[in-house]
């Protein structure tokens, strides 16, 4: 869910840049230090051609409406870099759909990166207790959602007292929507692992042989 | 147990039907007003989102324009489609018009004497040119990038 211009008060947003601009470096470096940037480009374009596209699906529940987020996803193929590939397809969304604001990418990347970085800790550590696959994935991108829907509701309820009953009406809204990109995450990584595993930032046991299920 | 390729199918099913169900716009909100007479008349705005739907129960906030400075003339909400009318203030012409809603907003101003009102217009381009405009960008830094780290590759290989 996308915050618009002119609605957040100004220490907000420049908390949101603030914490933007530092994670963008920390995680580029640390993308750097654990592997090639220059190889993953090919599958950070893909990803965030799919991110900049998934906001125009939406559920329309009245009052509301709210639209895929896709952070899971880009938390597990993409790692770290999916803090770049958020930021980059915001800025586009703000640019050429008025989807969200100029002033408001701050904050905005903060809200979906973070749970993105999240659902990717989740995924590498669900991976080492041997949950399957395609459950992990699950898991992974409706608690992505679910965490995103907690960042923008603190950042609404922070930034003052009018914003509280809305934030409880997005809340609600962003419900279907964690169900049915749990739904997709789990397909995506199912399938993934069982056609091009070596996409998933895990180490894989062979390719295509054992059902993960 | 269930196999992958079902839930990889019933996954992708929700995501087409999703397409297919839930017309695909972008999510810009708009406001547009209607004089009903003449600047000492009714006016109707309405407010909706890109795609149709309506912003229903949106906080809506007017202003007077005298001089430059705005000033709060009504606060109100729109009803189930979206509408809101109000009375102009006497002898005043220059509105600005604010509906809000989950985050969004859109803005107008509107001057009774012109009646032709300025506002989020809708001039851009269709929504699939968009699309396409943002992939385009996507690739050309793809591209951009693809370049840097070949050329920092031949540079390696030249200084060895």
């Amino acid at each position: 869910m996308h915050i618009s211009d002119g609605v957040l008060p100004l220490p907000v947003i420049a908390v949101g840049w603030i914490i933007t601009i530092i994670l963008l470096a920390v995680t580029l470096r640390w993308a750097g230090k654990h592997g090639d940037i220059a190889k993953e480009i090919p599958k950070l374009s893909v990803l965030t051609s799919a991110f900049f596209v998934a906001s125009l699906i939406h559920i329309d529940i009245p009052p509301s409406s709210a639209h895929l987020i896709l952070n899971g996803v880009l938390g597990i193929f993409l790692g770290p870099l999916c803090y770049v590939a958020m930021f980059i397809g915001l800025t586009l969304q703000a640019l050429l759909f008025q989807h969200g604001g100029l002033t408001v990418i701050g904050i905005n990347t903060l809200n979906i990166g973070i749970p993105g970085l999240i659902s990717y800790f989740v995924f590498i550590a669900g991976f080492r207790r041997k949950i399957p696959l395609a459950l992990l994935g699950g898991i992974c991108c409706g608690l992505a959602v679910l965490l995103t829907v907690v960042c923008l509701v603190s950042v609404l309820v922070i930034s003052g007292e009018e914003f509280v009953s809305v934030a409880g009406v997005l809340a609600v809204a962003h419900i279907p929507i964690m169900i049915v990109e749990a739904f997709i995450g789990g397909a995506v990584v199912g399938y993934i692992a069982k056609v091009k595993p070596e996409l998933l930032p895990i180490p894989i046991k062979g390719g295509k042989d054992e059902d993960q299920n | 147990m269930i196999k992958i390729r079902t839930v990889a199918l019933i996954g992708l099913s929700i995501l087409l039907l999703m397409l297919c169900v839930s017309p695909v716009s972008a999510h810009k909100a708009f406001v547009g007003a209607f004089l009903t007479g003449d600047a000492d008349d009714e006016v109707q705005i309405k407010a909706w989102y890109e795609g149709g739907v309506p912003m229903a129960n949106a906080e809506v906030t007017i202003y007077t324009v005298e001089d430059g400075e705005n000033e709060v003339y009504l606060e109100g909400v729109t009803d189930e489609l979206g509408f809101y009318t109000f009375e102009p203030e006497y002898k005043v012409t220059d509105y600005s018009i604010k509906v809000e809603q989950t985050g969004h907003r859109a803005k107008m101003d509107l001057d009774l004497e012109g009646g032709v009102s300025t506002g989020s217009s809708g001039d851009e381009l269709p929504l699939f040119a968009r699309i396409i405009a943002g992939l385009g960008y996507l690739v050309g830094l793809a591209g951009i990038a693809m370049i840097y780290t070949a050329h920092r590759m031949r540079k390696d290989i030249e200084s060895k």
